[in-house]
C-alpha cells in the first residue's frame, strides 16, 4: 500500500488513481458473511457454541499475517503481541487453553475410578506387583509433545496423572527425588558436558518443549544444589544393596524381597517408542562409557530409552556407587521435575524407565548365577512383561543395553545368548543351573539383558528358525514349570490393577434406565426374585406380587455435558472419546408434539385423512403415556427432594392427554377416539393416572356418551377394556358420586331414551351397572343409615327401581354377562325393592350371582386379563 | 471387591490355564496373565494345539497377546484331567502334515459341493468362515 501510494502520483496518466481504487476494492471487498457462514456450517456443522468464535480467531490470524507482510505500515496495538499465535499451535499447544476445567473434571472422574489404596503396603502378597512395569504411563514421554494430544489426552491417559494411583500416590512419587536423583542428575550432566558438549544443543530442544507442557514443581533443584548434594552423597554411600541384603536375596528370603519390590515397583514404566528403535541399536558403540544416548537421541523422542546403559555397565563390585544405588530402589520423579532447558541426565531418566533397569541389580544375578546357587527362589522378576516374540517392535531398547553389557560382562555371560541361540539341543547353562535356574533367567529374571539379546536374535532370525528356537525355549520352560509346584509368574496383575479393571467392567453396567438399557435382563431378574419370594412365602398367588421394579439401584451420575476439546489452529473440531464420554455418533431425540402436523396429501379423501389423523393422535397419546411411565420409574430412583420437577412434568403430560380427550365443549375427539380400539385402550391407561377431579369429569363424559358408544360397540364388546380402571375407582366412590353417575345413566326423556335397558344388552354396560350397585351395597353396608343423606338415598332408590324395571323388560337370554359375577346385586336390590316386585326378576337377579357359562368364559376372561395387564 | 460373576469378568481366570479359541480357528492353551476391559489377553507359556480327528499336536508359542475381539471362546483347563484326554498326541510335523491333508480334503469337498450346487443352479459365495 505504502509503495503504491508513493508511486501513483508519479504516473497519473497510467490511471494509477483508478488502480489504487481497484486495489482498495480488492483489499476491502466486503465479505459476504452470510454465505461464508453457510459454507462453514456445511463443512463443520453448526458450531453453535459461544466459546469458539472462528471469526475472531480468523481475524486475529489475519492480523498477524498482515503484520508480517506490511511491516512498518501498521503500528501494533498495545495488546497485539499477547494475542499472537506463535506457531501452528500444535507443538506448543497450550494445555491450559480451555482445558483446565476439563482436566480437573477428568482427574476427578479418574480418581473415582482409581483404586484408592495408594499405599504401597496395601499390595497384598497375592497381587505381587510387577516391579516397575506398567506403573505409570507417561504418554507425553512416550510420544512427545509432537504427537496429537487429542488422541492421547483421554482421561485415562492424562499425562500428569498416574492412572494406577490416587493423587496421594503421585505425590509420593516425587518426594524422594531430591536425594538420589540429584546425584544421577549431576553425574550424568557432567558426563554429557565432558564427552559431547556439542550435542547438548540439539538435545536441549526436547526438554524445553517438555517443560512447556508441564508446570514445574517448586522444589526443582538448581544445578549447584544438585552438585552439592551429589558431593555430599558421595561421602555418605547409600546402602541400596548391602551385602546382607544380597545374601538374603540369594537365600530367597521372601519378606525382604517384598520390601524391595515395594520400593521398586512404584517407578513408572516407560514403553519405548517404536520410532527410536533403530537408532538405538547403534548406540552401544557410540556411547561406550555411560554416556547418555539420550543426548544423541533426544530429538526423536523425549523419552530416554537407553539410559540404563550406564547402570548395566556397572560391574558387580561397583554396586555401591551413588549413581547406581540411587536409581534402582528409588521411586521415580515425575517428568516435570526437569528444569526448563536442562537435559535430563541419563540416570534420572533411567529411573523413569525401570523396565530397562531391573530393581534387582543385574550384577546381583550375575553373582547369583556364578555362585551356582540354583535353589534360591528369586523374587519375582522385574521385567516379566516383554515377551520374546511379542516385543520385537519395541525390542531394541533391551537389545542395546545388553549389547553394551556384552562388552563388560564376564565370559560366561557373554557366551550365554549365543549358546542359547545356536546350541539348540541343550544350552549348556541348562545343565549347569538346572531347569529352574534356566527358567528364571529366560523368563526375565536376568533382567533386560537376557531378553534384549533374545529379542535381537529373534529379529535377525528367519521365521523358521524363530519358531524352532522358541519351541525349545518353551519346552525348557515347561519342564521347568512342571518341576515347580507354584507358578512363579502368578500375580503378574496386581490387586490394584485387577480392581481397576473390575471397576471399569462395573462401570459399563451402570445405566440410567435399566428398563431401556437392559430390559430383558432386568425383567428376568425381577421375575426371578418375585418367584423366589413367592416360594419362600409359600404362596402361589402371584397377583399382588406382580414383578415391579421399584428402585433401580444405581448411582446417579450427575449429568456432565461433554464439550469437545478445541485446539488452537485446528480446523473443525477434534473430539476425544473415552469410557466416560463415548463418542456421540448420532443425536437421537424424539420430539413429541401433541398437536401433530397435517399429512400433506391432498388427494386422499377427507374422511380417510381425518381417520388417519385420529390414529396419529392416539399414537401420540400413547407416546406421552409411555413417557409418563418412564417418569414414574425415574422418580422412584431419586431422592425425595429431586422428585418434584418430575412430578410436575408428569402432571403436565397427563394433562396433555386429558386435554386431548376433553378438548373442547363439543368433545368431538372423545367419541371418535373411543370408536377406535387403541383409543379405548388409551383412555383405559389414562384413567388410573388422573386426579380425582379429572377422573370424575372424564367418567361423566364417558357415561353420558355411553348410549352412543354402546350402540357402536354392540358386536365388538371393546369397551370392556375400560371396566377395570372404572371399577377400581367406582368401588371407592361415596354415595354422592355414585348417585351422580346413576342419574347420568338413568332414562331421560331427551338424551337417553332407552336408559338402563340398553346397558343390559352390553357386557360393559351390565358390568358397569353391577359395579355401581356393588359399590352402593358396600357403601350402605359400611355406613350407618343415620349418616346417609336422605335425598341421595331417594335418588339411589330410584336408580335401583329403574334397574329392576329394565331388568324385567329384558328377556333373560338377551342379558349380557358381566365381567364377574356379583352376588351382592341381589342383596342390594333386596334392600329397596319389595318382595312382590322382586319375584318377577328373581331369576334374572340370579343371573348376576352365577358365574359365567364356561363356553363364554374364555373370551371375556381374556379380555379382562388383558385389561389388567395393561395397567 | 465385588465383581461380575464367573467368566464374565475374567478376573477369576487370571493365572489359570486357559484354552482360548480364536476367530481364525486356532486353539491356544496358556496361562492367562493379564487382562483388560476389552478382554485383551496376555497368555503365557502358550501352546497352539492342532486337532485333526483323534490326534493332536502342540506347537509351543510362548507369550501371546490376543486382541479381545479375536476371542471366540475361552475356558479353564482342568489341570487334573488334562492328561486323560481320549486323544493321541503326535509330534508337530505329523500334526502339521495331517492338518494340511485335512485342509486339502476340505477344499476338494468344497469344490465338489460348489460344483454340485452350480449344476443345480445355485451359486454360493466362497467366503464362508469356519466359525
Amino acid at each position: 500500500m505504502a509503495l503504491s501510494r508513493d508511486v501513483n502520483p508519479m504516473f497519473p496518466a497510467l490511471g494509477a488513481g483508478k488502480l489504487d481504487g481497484m486495489e482498495n476494492m480488492l483489499m476491502q471487498a466486503p465479505e459476504d458473511e452470510g454465505a461464508f457462514d453457510i459454507l462453514n456450517d456445511e463443512t463443520f456443522g453448526d458450531l453453535g457454541d459461544a466459546d469458539y468464535d472462528w471469526e475472531n480467531e480468523h481475524e486475529r490470524l489475519a492480523e498477524e499475517l498482515e503484520g508480517a507482510s506490511f511491516f512498518g505500515s501498521q503500528t501494533p496495538e498495545p495488546g497485539y503481541d499477547k494475542n499472537r499465535t506463535r506457531d501452528s499451535g500444535f507443538l506448543t499447544m497450550d494445555r491450559g487453553h480451555g482445558s483446565v476445567a476439563q482436566d480437573e473434571e477428568l482427574e476427578q472422574s479418574l480418581s473415582r475410578l482409581v483404586v484408592e489404596d495408594g499405599d504401597n503396603k496395601n499390595f497384598d502378597v497375592n497381587g505381587q506387583p510387577i516391579p516397575g512395569a506398567l506403573r505409570r504411563s507417561h504418554f507425553d514421554e512416550l510420544f512427545g509433545p509432537n504427537s496429537p494430544p487429542s488422541y492421547l489426552d483421554l482421561e485415562s491417559l492424562n499425562s500428569r496423572k498416574n492412572i494406577w494411583g490416587s493423587p496421594s500416590v503421585d505425590s509420593s512419587f516425587q518426594k524422594p527425588v531430591n536425594n538420589t536423583l540429584q546425584a544421577l542428575f549431576a553425574s550424568a550432566k557432567q558426563a554429557v558436558y565432558r564427552d559431547i558438549p556439542g550435542v547438548l544443543q540439539d538435545a536441549r530442544s526436547t526438554p524445553v518443549q517438555h517443560s512447556q507442557a508441564m508446570p514445574l514443581p517448586p522444589e526443582v533443584p538448581t544445578l549447584a544444589e544438585i552438585e552439592n548434594s551429589m558431593l555430599a552423597r558421595e561421602s555418605n554411600k547409600p546402602q541400596v544393596l548391602t551385602a546382607e541384603e544380597l545374601e538374603r536375596q540369594l537365600r530367597g528370603d521372601p519378606p525382604l524381597s517384598t520390601d524391595h519390590r515395594q520400593s521398586s515397583f512404584s517407578s513408572p514404566v516407560a514403553i519405548p517408542p517404536v520410532g527410536t528403535s533403530i537408532a538405538f541399536r547403534k548406540q552401544p558403540s557410540q556411547a561406550p562409557s555411560g554416556l547418555s544416548p539420550r543426548v544423541l537421541n533426544g530429538e526423536s523422542s523425549p523419552i530416554n530409552i537407553i539410559a540404563p546403559q550406564a547402570r548395566v555397565l556397572q560391574p558387580f563390585h561397583h554396586q555401591g556407587s551413588p549413581v547406581q544405588s540411587a536409581a534402582s530402589p528409588t521411586p521415580s520423579p515425575s517428568p516435570s521435575a526437569f528444569p526448563p532447558g536442562m537435559v535430563p541426565p541419563p540416570g534420572l531418566i533411567a529411573a523413569q524407565s525401570p523396565r530397562m533397569m531391573p530393581p534387582y541389580n543385574p550384577a546381583m544375578f550375575m553373582a547369583n548365577r556364578m555362585m551356582g546357587n540354583a535353589m534360591s527362589r528369586p523374587p519375582p522378576p522385574p521385567n516379566r512383561m516383554p515377551p520374546p516374540n511379542m516385543v520385537s517392535p519395541f525390542g531394541s531398547p533391551y537389545g542395546s543395553p545388553s549389547a553394551a553389557a556384552l562388552a563388560s560382562r564376564s565370559q560366561h555371560q557373554l557366551q550365554y545368548p549365543y549358546q542359547y541361540q545356536h546350541n539348540r539341543q541343550a544350552p549348556p547353562h541348562h545343565r549347569e543351573g538346572g531347569p529352574h535356574m534356566d527358567h528364571r533367567n529366560g523368563g526375565g529374571h536376568g533382567g533386560p539383558h537376557f531378553e534384549g539379546r533374545f529379542d535381537q536374535s529373534n529379529n535377525q532370525r528367519s521365521p523358521g528358525q524363530h519358531s524352532h528356537f522358541q519351541r525349545h525355549h518353551h519346552q525348557d520352560m515347561y519342564t521347568a514349570d512342571s518341576n515347580e509346584a507354584e507358578d512363579e509368574y502368578a500375580g503378574l496383575m496386581t490387586k490394584k490393577e485387577k480392581d481397576w479393571i473390575i471397576k471399569i467392567q462395573l462401570f459399563q453396567l451402570q445405566t440410567d434406565n435399566p428398563y431401556l438399557d437392559d430390559y430383558y435382563f432386568t425383567y428376568h431378574t425381577i421375575k426371578k426374585k418375585a418367584a423366589d419370594r413367592n416360594r419362600q412365602e409359600g404362596k402361589a398367588d402371584n397377583k399382588d406380587n406382580e414383578p415391579e421394579l421399584l428402585i433401580p439401584n444405581m448411582i446417579k451420575i450427575e449429568p456432565r455435558t461433554y464439550t469437545p476439546a478445541q485446539f488452537e489452529g485446528s480446523l473443525g473440531r477434534l473430539t476425544a472419546a473415552s469410557v466416560h464420554n463415548p463418542r456421540q455418533i448420532i443425536d437421537v431425540c424424539r420430539t413429541v408434539s401433541p398437536t401433530g402436523e397435517e399429512s400433506g396429501k391432498k388427494n386422499v379423501s377427507k374422511e380417510l385423512r381425518r381417520y388417519r389423523q385420529l390414529l396419529m393422535d392416539i399414537e401420540k397419546g400413547f407416546t406421552i403415556i409411555l413417557d409418563i411411565d418412564d417418569i414414574e420409574k425415574k422418580v422412584l430412583a431419586l431422592p425425595d427432594e429431586n422428585r418434584l420437577p418430575l412430578f410436575e412434568e408428569r402432571l403436565e403430560k397427563i394433562k396433555t392427554v386429558y386435554d386431548y380427550f376433553m378438548q373442547d365443549d363439543s368433545l368431538k375427539n372423545f367419541v371418535v377416539t373411543l370408536h377406535v380400539r387403541k383409543g379405548r385402550k388409551l383412555l383405559a391407561r389414562l384413567m388410573p393416572m388422573l386426579g380425582k377431579v379429572q377422573w370424575l369429569s372424564i367418567v361423566t363424559v364417558l357415561l353420558s356418551h355411553l348410549p352412543v358408544l354402546i350402540k357402536k360397540d354392540q358386536d365388538e364388546e371393546g369397551l370392556q377394556v375400560l371396566m377395570a380402571p372404572l371399577s377400581r375407582y367406582l368401588t371407592r366412590c361415596d354415595l354422592e358420586c355414585l348417585v351422580h353417575f346413576a342419574t347420568i345413566l338413568q332414562k331421560h326423556p331427551k338424551q337417553n331414551e332407552e336408559g338402563l335397558g340398553l346397558l343390559l344388552h352390553n357386557s360393559f354396560g351390565i358390568s358397569l351397572l353391577c359395579c355401581l350397585i356393588k359399590a352402593g351395597e358396600d357403601y350402605f353396608k359400611s355406613t350407618s343409615p343415620v349418616d346417609i343423606d336422605n335425598q341421595l338415598k331417594t335418588q339411589w332408590t330410584q336408580f335401583i327401581e329403574e334397574f329392576v324395571e329394565s331388568l324385567e323388560s329384558v328377556p333373560t337370554e338377551s342379558l349380557a354377562w358381566p365381567d364377574r359375577h356379583q352376588p351382592q346385586v341381589g342383596e342390594h336390590v333386596d334392600r329397596f325393592i319389595s318382595n312382590k316386585v322382586l319375584g318377577g326378576v328373581e331369576d334374572k337377579l340370579a343371573h348376576f350371582s352365577k358365574p359365567k357359562p364356561t363356553e363364554d368364559a374364555q373370551q371375556p376372561a381374556s379380555g379382562q386379563k388383558s385389561a389388567s395387564d395393561l395397567l | 471387591m465385588n465383581y461380575l460373576p464367573g467368566t464374565a469378568s475374567l478376573v477369576e481366570e487370571i493365572d489359570k490355564k486357559l484354552l482360548v479359541v480364536l476367530r481364525d480357528g486356532r486353539t491356544l492353551i496358556g496361562y492367562l496373565r493379564t487382562i483388560d476391559q476389552f478382554a485383551n489377553l496376555v497368555l503365557h507359556r502358550t501352546i497352539e494345539r492342532i486337532h485333526v480327528g483323534k490326534k493332536y499336536g502342540d506347537i509351543p508359542r510362548g507369550i501371546f497377546i490376543v486382541r479381545g475381539e479375536n476371542v471366540v471362546l475361552l475356558g479353564e483347563v482342568d489341570l487334573e484331567n488334562e492328561d486323560k484326554l481320549p486323544l493321541e498326541q503326535v509330534n508337530i510335523d505329523t500334526i502339521l502334515e495331517l492338518q494340511r491333508e485335512q485342509q486339502v480334503e476340505r477344499e476338494l469337498e468344497q469344490d465338489r459341493k460348489k460344483k454340485a450346487m452350480a449344476e443345480r443352479g445355485i451359486h454360493v459365495d466362497q467366503a464362508i468362515d469356519d466359525f
